[in-house]
């Protein structure tokens, strides 16, 4: 290989001195000039002047790849790639490295050391950094959506606002979803309703649902079956299918009628000023024991029983979680209202007989002994599910659900509603038991994402992706099976194995399971990676 | 040279927790050894059995630092690697090495301070286990 490295110019900046004190910058500039690098240091001791120092000298001298080095790089990184753009140089020829690292070390030779080291170690990896070359892209800018409930409606609605044509399936034949069913919801999902209805830019289809999905982000062709069979072109599905709720109570039988009832049959019962009978049992905790909203709905239902019918009211539960905001305060107003908490750890019985509910339990604090309630009404946390045919759907788009049986989101840590496919969205219940807030902005949010990637018919897309050489690839279809997010497939053709540049996250899993290797990721190529190795005894061993 | 015996460390980070939780410990100034190489990798599943068999050629402890098992930013890749590293050591007790020398280790985000706690031990290890005697120089 020939080498340019004059061309690479490295880039040494201080903050408030912390290096110098530490280590010799001087001596690392020159060892480094010596290797035939270009070195520059800044005199500057605060970030705002290194940049314009930094922008400077990318003025002055002409350089193909650069290494900055300072104590704080990494986090600075978008800041340093936006001066590069400035001057045409590819964001892919910078590498960054944190000076901290040298730190540590007791001695100052020691610590010039390895300052060297990294140095010179960032800069053979930029050395040996191939062109990312680019590639365009058509896009499907239509999206499609799974379910007509709160959360596939907000989403279409916004996806509209920003101009893109959505196809709402629902599997039912009218819209809504479980929300239609809560009294207090009822007038909001009405307004959602009609505004859809009225829109131009979606068409809704009922009573059909997705039977396969072919293809990757920006190109989807989705086949849809029901009244008709349809096949659509999509850039991007969300999936809105909602979650069901059922009462986790294995001793419901006829006779049990309405004796038992979910809370949320409670709350619309309140909100209708229904009646509630003279004794009302509550027993929570039967189920998702980890989630706070049931004891937050607990207390708000305990409380509005107690002061408006003025029914004598009974909570049992395995564990009050009251971490909520005000959840300690309403937990005491429960209590100075006159309504009574017990504990269980182990599940109580619970009888039906002549319109009353038996339920007993063993007394915490004398375990020997029984404590049995007679009530008119059970009141128990239902049990979320997932809703009926996930496991199909999931099948259908190739992702994953978690234990429970819902569908995964890709990583919590950003925008939760991604899945593990590019360009496949889990919004509202069908990813997480949440409330009605929480879904309309998840709505919102991943709509906005996805308008953020459909808004152009056509995008110049940086091949990052991994790179499969035809030549080597023995079709053993290991990494087909290995990519997490479904961005390879066969190509007949060629009779290889093929990239999905759009769809590949670049994560490098298909190239380390590749018996023959032969799967290259551009940004960390082995030679690169086997060379950072070597480095280690070169220079300081 | 054994009297002081240095233990060298290779220190694999995935970009999503191990580079950040380094960045995290230097910035902190939360103490881990000398000696220890950090290089960064996409995704712990990035990492190939002949990366870590030459880190131990160059070194004397290999660690992998890689997203809590359900974290893992490209779902499963830790998984692999957690395999991969079982593998390992078995081919390492053929042929004679400790396979206390390559250790995987599960990290949040940003816990500077358990990855510094981390290297702290591993390296006490090492400096125990003395030179590793598949270190090419040797
Ligand atoms: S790098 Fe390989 S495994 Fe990872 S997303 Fe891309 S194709 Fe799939
Ligand atoms: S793992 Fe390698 S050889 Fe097997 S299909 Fe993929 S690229 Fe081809």
């Amino acid at each position: 290989m020939k080498r340019e490295v004059s061309k690479i110019g490295i880039f040494i900046y201080d903050c408030e001195s912390k290096l110098k004190n530490v280590l010799s910058i001087s001596e690392v500039c020159s060892k480094l000039e010596g290797l035939g690098f270009v070195c520059f240091e800044s005199p500057a001791s605060h970030f705002n002047e290194a940049m314009s120092d930094f922008e400077k000298y990318l003025k002055d001298n002409e350089m193909l790849k650069v290494v900055i080095a300072g104590c704080d790089s990494r986090s600075k990184e978008q800041i340093f790639k936006n001066s590069l753009k400035k001057v045409g140089l590819s964001p892919y020829w910078v590498n960054f490295v944190n000076l901290n690292e040298a730190i540590g070390y007791k001695e100052k030779k020691k610590a010039t050391e390895k300052a060297i080291n990294l140095v010179t170690q960032a800069a053979k990896w930029i050395e040996m950094q191939e062109i990312i070359g680019t590639q365009k892209v058509l896009l499907n800018q239509k999206v499609l959506v799974l379910g007509g409930g709160i959360a596939g409606i907000e989403t279409a609605l916004t996806l509209t606002e920003g101009g893109l044509d959505v196809i709402l399936i629902e599997e039912t034949s009218h819209l809504g979803g479980g929300a239609v069913a809560v009294e207090n919801l009822k007038g909001l999902v009405k307004s959602k309703i009609e505004a859809l209805v009225n829109e131009k830019k979606v068409r809704v289809i009922n009573s059909s649902h997705l039977v396969d999905l072919d293809g990757h982000v920006g190109r989807f062709t989705a086949r849809v079956e029901g009244e008709q069979k349809l096949i659509f072109e999509v850039g991007a599905v969300v999936v809105a299918t909602g979650n069901e709720l059922i009462l986790p109570i294995q001793e419901l039988d006829e006779s049990s009628g309405s004796l038992a009832i979910g809370q949320k049959d409670l709350e619309n019962r309140l909100s209708l000023s229904k009646d509630v009978p003279q004794r009302v049992c509550f027993l929570i905790d039967l189920v998702d024991e980890d989630l706070k909203i049931s004891t937050q709905v607990l207390l708000k239902q305990a409380l509005a029983v107690k002061e408006k019918f003025g029914s004598d009211v009974i909570c049992l539960c395995r564990d009050l979680k009251v971490s909520f905001d005000g959840g300690e305060k309403l937990y005491e107003k429960a209590q100075e209202a006159g309504v009574l908490f017990f504990k269980y750890t182990k599940k109580p019985k619970i009888a039906f007989s002549d319109e009353i509910v038996k339920t007993s339990l063993i007394n915490e604090d004398y375990p020997h002994e029984k404590l049995v309630f007679e009530s008119d009404l059970l009141v128990v946390n239902e049990k979320i599910m997932p809703g009926r045919g996930s496991n199909a759907l999931a099948e259908s788009l190739s992702v994953d659900l978690d234990s429970k049986g819902f569908f995964q989101s890709d990583n919590v840590k950003l925008l939760p509603t991604f899945s593990s496919r590019r360009g496949i969205f889990f919004v509202g219940g069908c990813r997480l038991p949440q409330n009605i807030n929480e879904t309309l902005s998840e709505a919102r949010a991943t709509a906005a994402e996805i308008f953020s990637f459909l808004s152009k018919e056509e995008i110049e897309l940086d091949l990052t992706s991994a790179k499969i050489d035809s030549d080597k690839c023995i079709l053993c279809l290991t990494c087909i099976r290995t990519c997490p997010h479904r961005a390879i497939v066969v190509d007949q053709e060629e009779e290889t194995a093929k990239v999905i540049p759009l769809a590949c996250q670049s994560c490098g899993i298909c190239v380390s399971e590749c018996p023959v290797v032969a799967i290259e990721l551009p940004l960390y190529t082995n030679a690169q990676i086997i060379g950072q190795l070597n480095d280690v005894v070169g220079e300081a061993g | 040279m054994k009297r002081d015996f240095e233990p060298k460390i290779t220190a694999f980070c995935c970009e999503h927790s191990g580079l950040p939780s380094a960045d995290m410990a230097v910035e902190s100034e939360f103490v881990y050894p000398e000696g220890v190489n950090i290089i960064k990798i996409p995704c712990s599943g990035k990492v190939e059995a002949i990366h870590i068999m030459r880190a131990l050629e160059e070194g004397d402890g290999v660690a992998i630092f890689a997203c809590h098992k359900e974290a893992c930013q490209f779902l499963r890749g830790n998984l692999r690697t957690e395999a991969k590293v079982t593998y390992i050591s078995k081919i390492l007790r053929e042929i004679g090495i400790e396979k206390e020398r390559v250790q995987m280790y599960f990290l949040a985000p940003s816990n500077g301070v358990k990855f510094a706690r981390t290297l702290r031990v591993f390296y006490k290890n090492l400096k125990d286990l003395g030179p590793n005697a598949g270190r090419k120089e040797l």
